[in-house]
């Protein structure tokens, strides 16, 4: 215990520096008036008194050096030091500080960049029952006639995949959107997701609040409550501070209407690198997204050259089937 | 004179600042520093000025208190005294110092 009385000893010094060095001057001015008079005492003359008193004690300034060192934090007092002189160097030298600083920030902003990189694609696993069997399929179209490596899929063909496929226990789709979001004062942008009925399922995914998307939302005009919308933990929690009753809530996205049925996990935040959709829609909405605007042919991810209308019908055609 | 004087060891001044304190009652820094000199016949060569510093490192251990007092001359001094914990480290200061002291008489003596 003797180390800690030690430290908060030299941490209130370190606090209270100047009353204590008045209170050491005083102390040794009296130490050398007491020797001054006791060698008056015995017959000295006063400036003998006095220089005899502090020959005795050797070295006022020296003393008083080291008993500074041992009360306080000299550590700090130097590392205070040592940045004054820093910022003093660097003021003289604005050419250099800058490029230093530069330097400084390049360096550290390229580590960051490398090292979000990285984590994000190799270190980190998504929050999902089995997140080292999930596979993301494309169709590799080189030397056809539409040439490309990573050509977009449609429901049709997602569907042709499962119904081949033996290895997979589970297909869907997944798309990312950005979407105009309206819910009462609430009138802004959301970056959002188009999945199939099948994907919380298949992701093996238990919901914050409520309940996640079904395939039985993909039905045309929605599910059991009406078109159903999933809405991530992250704007629960910010947006609606965690209420539960946001369930059965109805917003507007993309001027249409839409119910929250439920909120994914928390730390969800989807399944593609970099894309942290707010916001799950049934694949019945691309259906309705495009049913409104017809001229639409292609987007982002997961629609083909086709008019969007006809794919919409060509995917429930096939689901009717 | 400066041959008959024997420097401080380091670590005996904490002790015989403490046993000091201990006969005195409290004290301040001067009437600490004339008694080690009296007690020692003037065979110690003690600079007043570590006094203080030894003083301080006590009083961080917690093994002397020190309060402001007035001294003989009417003066404002600082007094010190021992503590509760500083009787109980003279008594295992005296031992160490007892089994070093017996120690280096042996080894003083089997060398004549």
């Amino acid at each position: 215990m003797d180390w800690l009385r030690i430290l908060w000893s030299r941490c209130t010094a370190f606090l209270g520096t100047k009353k204590l060095d008045d209170e050491l001057d005083e102390e040794l001015l009296a130490h050398i008036e007491l020797a001054v008079e006791e060698n008056l005492r015995s017959g000295m003359l006063q400036e003998d008194a006095r220089r005899v008193a502090l020959l005795k004690f050797e070295g006022l300034a020296q003393v008083k050096e080291t008993y500074r060192l041992q009360r306080g934090l000299p550590f700090l007092d130097a590392l205070a030091q040592d940045i004054r002189y820093g910022a003093r160097q660097l003021k003289h030298a604005p050419g250099f500080a800058f490029i230093a600083v530069l330097t400084l920030a390049l360096g550290i902003g390229a580590n960051t960049a490398v090292f979000t990189l990285t984590h994000a694609l190799l270190l980190s696993t998504l929050p999902v029952r089995d997140p080292g069997e999930l596979v993301r399929l494309a169709i590799d179209l080189r030397g056809s006639e539409i040439n490309g490596r990573n050509a977009p899929l449609n429901l049709p063909i997602i569907e042709a995949i499962e119904k081949q496929s033996r290895s997979f226990h589970g297909i869907f789709a997944w798309c990312v959107y950005d979407f105009p979001f309206k819910d009462g004062s609430i009138n802004n942008g959301i970056h959002g997701a188009i999945v199939s009925g099948n994907a919380f399922e298949s992701l093996g995914m238990h919901p914050a609040a409520g309940r996640l998307l079904t395939p039985a939302d993909d039905q045309p005009g929605g599910g059991p409550d009406g078109l159903a919308a999933v809405i991530s933990h992250r704007i629960w929690v910010e947006r609606y501070h965690a209420d539960p009753s946001i369930v059965g809530r109805h917003i507007t996205v993309t001027d249409h209407g839409a119910t929250i049925v439920g909120v994914a996990p928390a730390g969800f935040e989807g399944v593609i690198v970099a894309e942290h959709p707010d916001i799950y829609l049934p694949l019945e909405f691309q259906a309705v997204l495009y049913a409104r605007q017809p001229n639409i042919t292609a987007v982002a991810c997961g629609s083909t050259p086709l008019p969007a209308s006809t794919q919409a019908s060509a995917a429930r055609r096939q689901r009717r089937r | 004179m400066g041959e008959t004087k024997s420097d401080v060891l380091q670590g005996t001044l904490d002790l015989m600042v403490l046993k000091t304190l201990e006969s005195m009652g409290p004290s301040h820094g001067y009437g600490i520093a004339r008694r080690i000199e009296q007690v020692s016949n003037d065979t110690l060569s003690l600079n007043q000025g570590t006094i203080y510093p030894a003083l301080l490192r006590l009083l961080q251990r917690g093994w002397i208190k020190a309060e402001w007092g007035v001294s003989e001359n009417n003066r404002r001094a600082k007094y010190y005294s021992l503590s509760r914990l500083g009787k109980k480290q003279i008594e295992r200061e005296t031992e160490s110092w007892e089994r070093i002291a017996a120690t280096m008489a042996r080894f003083l003596t089997t060398s004549d």
